[in-house]
């Protein structure tokens, strides 16, 4: 099945697109649509450990099985807020 | 209210929003853009947000502030996005209250939440380049 996936940040710069699609089997789990991604674009592969995932308006688990239809966000810690400094 | 804008963020308008007879207490935050992080001087910032799910967020931020709080009346959030020169708002939040010490607390707890669960970014624009903010792992995966 199609998944697309939604880039933010120094994710979406990296790539230079704020969406791509990958191809990954029925019963594919957030972490199979990472590998997808970052295989097909491998600047994103050393971001791994810190990013976190979002289905819909919730953070999910890199386990959680994706159903036909879903859209995967990626991105890196958040940073918002106030200042110039993340303090 | 909650919302993530484009448009510049108005304490007074955001105070008004939150302000209700029951209340005797309206508590503002206001984060602005600092014109230096760590000495070096920055010349702008850019924010960019996850937007539906930021607004979400926000959202569940204020019930959870209504829920440890009964005596709040009012919780507003907003943020920013986009390019904002030094001085300007990035983020806003009124909290109204019967009585001080909730509205100061809850305003409290509600930026720190935000920082800690908002998918939102900032790029701190330097003169001589642009870094986005936070580095790959200062900050555990929000729950």
């Amino acid at each position: 099945m199609k998944v697309g996936v939604c880039l933010f940040a120094r994710y979406r710069e990296a790539v230079g697109r704020d969406r791509v699609e990958v191809e990954v089997p029925e019963g594919a789990t957030v972490e199979d649509v990472w590998s997808a991604v970052s295989g097909a674009h491998p600047v994103l592969a050393r971001y791994r450990p810190h990013t976190l995932f979002a289905v819909g308006n919730e953070y999910v688990g890199a386990d959680r099985p994706i159903r036909p239809g879903e859209e995967v966000a990626c991105f890196p810690p958040v940073s918002g807020g106030r200042g110039a400094c993340t303090a | 209210m909650y919302r993530v804008t484009t448009e510049p963020l108005s304490a007074d308008a955001l105070a008004s929003a939150v302000t209700v007879p029951e209340a005797g207490a309206v508590s503002v935050f206001l984060g602005v853009v600092r014109d230096n992080t760590a000495g070096r001087p920055v010349v702008a910032l850019e924010y960019e947000a996850n937007v539906p799910m930021a607004e979400a967020k926000l959202k569940e931020i204020g019930e959870a502030v209504h829920q440890r709080w009964p005596g709040v009346q009012q919780v507003a959030m907003l943020h920013r996005i986009g390019r904002l020169a030094i001085g300007e708002a990035s983020v806003a939040i009124a909290v109204s209250a019967a009585h001080r010490r909730e509205a100061i607390l809850a305003c409290h707890y509600a930026i720190d939440r935000l920082k800690e669960t908002v998918p939102i970014w900032k790029r701190e624009i330097f003169e001589d380049g642009a870094v986005w903010v936070g580095l790959q792992g200062e900050s555990p995966p929000p729950r």
